[in-house]
């Protein structure tokens, strides 16, 4: 009698091609649409979370300055010597995130470093949160110390590192970024999982200090404040009477989560999420197709099983051979594409691979794809084999 | 397959009409076509000078209207509209802000009673007259605060001139840049809008890279649906030779063919338009466009699903036929 393999060999000898065809298909098509899904899950997963309207208050600030323009910068000698958060209205504010933990900014770590003789250039982005407790993260900083997740090893200037960040020391939380999520004062929601964080307090962040570029109105544009644009609109307000005292003319005031997201982002994260629906639809399409060519491949090859189960082939050897059948066809080339396309995938640069979560999201998936397509085997199988009882037993009873 | 064609092109039916419904969105609700000019001051410019008045003109003399800013994030908007082209929650800023000399609307999600702002606009003799709630754009953000008052200073910035049929006129580009050099300001650059027509988004949508994996899906998914029916027929051959065998001629045995691929596909559009269907009942909130046009959608995708079956049935019924007929007259 000949061992399951050997039987096994006998199937991809008559399949061969079949398998092969559909065995790349499924392959070319996995891979393209991990890739495609990569840039429009992290473009979708931007939209949505921006969308989604926030449980609680959130203000935010934003500035009109009498010569900001989106054409030219007044970048003058007196302009980069000095920082941006001495101006009269942001030494208010940083005196305002001082008394007010529900009051934050967020700026890449290197708009610091700008202040420094040696600009610093980091490999990888490192986000600044400047406040004296953001709600959202667990641990503070204080004046004596940053706190930092995840880590800036690998980083080739000795001015970032895990312990001191611009010779300030730092306290490292975890070596993990915090994966919180919280609203930027874009209005955006974002997750911190991807880089490290370092939070640092108002008073450090005057001392470290920011020269422009970026400009006093981009600044004050990354500021939130978990609380209501009319309670933030009082800070503003001492704001503007601040440069009013120093004859900038600069005007600050705050606005509600409504004004930096609306109908038109709700939109774009839409489309966002419906160009990746025919990707779906073509893998959809591309199962039914395995469907099928199984359907073909049990058309072909039931007499001989039949013959097989009759001398004595168990019912259970039948299954695991048709299962590895929709493995080749399906699974392993699905799973290959996925993994080979995901380890590709530069981690510093967007989209991010996926998560090891997501992974197994994926693989789920992939698993859910194959018990669908090789759900019928297995009832074509049982069927089978039940016919043939009943008939051994019928014939058994005519004997 | 025929239902996941009809799902591929409701969904193609809501990206497009979306991206038509955006650019009107982004251009402060007007709805037609439009041209941007990012100007900077030359080297010679002797500082802002009031030229309100003939840039004014000059939109008059070519049935234009006009939105500028000088800076993204102050959010502030000044407005030449004397059409009415510009417009938030179906009325014209223009009717909002009346016809009483200069004046302001504030955005409603501007906090604080309007706080600083209408005290830094009424210090400059600026009325506030009321508010607008924020639900269209200009470049990219929601304006806080909208005003005409052209006796202010236009300089630097980003100018949107909203038309009719002028701003196809090549001359128009010449003289837009030739009114900012006689103030001392150039143009940087110039460029025609997005498309807010459905011809010109299906243009601009086929040219993309999105447009490409469209049709490069397209080509996949009508490959997939022929093999799957191709096989589906040779699985049901069975039928068709006994009918050859008792009589049954090719016209006879390609229409027996045909009906019996039909029947599935049908089954598939009928799928097919619930699922599509269910998909707008979910989204129909988050779109710009109406009700009505998403679900415009729908029968046009049936069409076009069931005229692409229909086909690729009769093309496999003929083939089909011919080898079963061939093969038993053989």
């Amino acid at each position: 009698m000949r061992s399951l393999t050997e039987r096994f060999g006998a199937d991809l000898r008559q399949f061969g091609g079949w398998l092969m065809g559909i065995a790349t298909a499924v392959f070319l098509v996995s891979g393209l649409a991990t890739y495609i899904g990569l840039f429009a899950m992290a473009e979708f997963r931007h939209g949505t979370l921006s969308v989604q309207p926030p449980r609680e208050p959130l203000g935010f600030i934003r500035a009109v300055d009498p010569h900001g323009s989106i054409v030219t910068h007044a970048e003058t000698v007196e302009d980069l010597s000095r920082s941006m958060l001495d101006e009269p209205g942001m030494g208010v504010l940083l005196e305002a995130m001082e008394r007010d933990e529900r009051i934050f900014m967020t700026l890449p770590l290197d708009a610091f470093s700008q202040s420094h003789a040696m600009p610093v250039e980091l490999r990888a982005p490192v986000l600044a949160i400047v406040g004296t407790g953001p709600p959202f993260l667990d641990a503070g900083p204080t004046d004596s110390h940053s706190v930092l997740w995840g880590s800036t090893r690998g980083e080739p200037d000795d001015m970032v590192h895990d312990s001191a960040v611009f010779g300030h020391p730092v306290r490292q939380i975890d070596d993990r970024p915090p994966g919180t999520e919280f609203v930027r004062g874009s209005g955006h929601a974002v997750s911190a999982d991807q880089h490290a964080v370092v939070a640092l307090t108002p008073s450090t962040a005057r001392a470290w200090g920011i020269a422009s570029p970026p400009g006093l109105a981009e600044i004050v544009a990354s500021v939130t404040c978990y609380c209501s644009s009319a309670e933030l609109s009082l800070v503003a307000d001492q704001m503007t009477a601040a440069e009013a005292e120093a004859g900038t003319g600069r005007v600050f005031y705050s606005t509600d989560y409504a004004g930096l997201i609306g109908p038109v982002e709700r939109s774009r994260a839409l489309t966002e999420a419906l160009i990746g629906g025919p990707v779906i639809v073509a893998l959809l399409g591309l199962l039914g197709l395995v469907v099928v060519v199984l359907q073909v491949c049990w058309a072909r090859r039931w007499e001989v099983y039949a013959v097989e189960v009759r001398s004595g082939a168990r019912e259970m050897a039948i299954h695991v051979r048709t299962q590895l059948l929709v493995v080749i066809a399906l699974t392993v080339p699905a799973l290959l594409a996925v993994l080979l396309v995901n380890s590709a995938m530069d981690p510093d640069v967007a989209p991010p691979p996926l998560s090891s979560r997501a992974l197994t999201a994926v693989g789920l998936t992939i698993i859910g794809a194959h018990l669908s397509a090789g759900a019928s085997m297995v009832a074509r199988v049982r069927r089978l084999c039940r016919d043939l009882a009943t008939t051994a037993r019928e014939g058994d009873s005519l004997a | 397959m025929s239902a996941l064609l009809v799902v591929t092109v409701s969904i193609v039916w809501l990206v497009i009409v979306e991206w038509r419904e955006q650019p009107t969105y982004d251009q402060l609700g007007h709805d037609g076509v439009s041209a941007r000019a990012i100007v900077a001051p030359t080297d010679h410019f002797a500082g802002p000078a009031p030229w309100g008045e003939r840039l004014a003109d000059f939109g008059r003399e070519w049935d234009l209207s006009i939105a500028y800013t000088r800076d993204y994030d102050s959010r502030v908007v000044r407005i030449i509209d004397p059409g009415g082209r510009f417009r938030t929650s179906g009325t014209t800023f223009t009717a909002l802000l009346g016809e009483r000399g200069p004046g302001a609307l504030v955005s409603s999600a501007v906090g604080g009673a309007d706080g600083s702002v209408k005290r830094r606009w009424s210090s400059l003799g600026v009325a506030v007259r009321g508010h607008f709630d924020p639900d269209v754009q200009f470049e990219s953000n929601y304006p806080s605060l909208v005003l005409n008052a052209p006796e202010y200073p236009f300089v630097e910035g980003v100018y949107l001139f909203a038309g009719g049929a002028h701003l196809s006129e090549p001359d128009l580009e010449r003289d837009v840049q030739l009114l900012f050099e006689s103030n001392g300001l150039e143009v940087r650059h110039y460029d025609r809008g997005l498309s807010t027509t459905m011809g010109g988004v299906i243009l601009d949508v086929a040219v993309s890279p999105y447009g490409v994996i469209l049709m490069l899906v397209g080509v996949l998914g009508i490959a997939c649906h022929f093999i799957v029916l191709a096989i589906y027929a040779a699985i049901r051959q069975q039928r068709l030779s006994s009918a050859v065998m008792v009589g049954a001629d090719y016209g006879q045995l390609v229409s027996m063919a045909t009906l019996q691929l039909l029947k599935p596909t049908a089954i598939g559009l009928g799928a097919g338009t619930g699922v599509a269907l269910g998909v707008i009942t979910l989204i129909q909130e988050l779109a710009l466009a109406a009700v009505q046009t998403q679900l415009a959608g729908v029968p046009i995708a049936v069409a076009v699903a069931g005229s692409v079956s229909a086909a690729l049935c009769l093309a496999v019924a003929t083939i089909q036929g011919r080898e079963i007929y061939r093969a038993v007259l053989d």
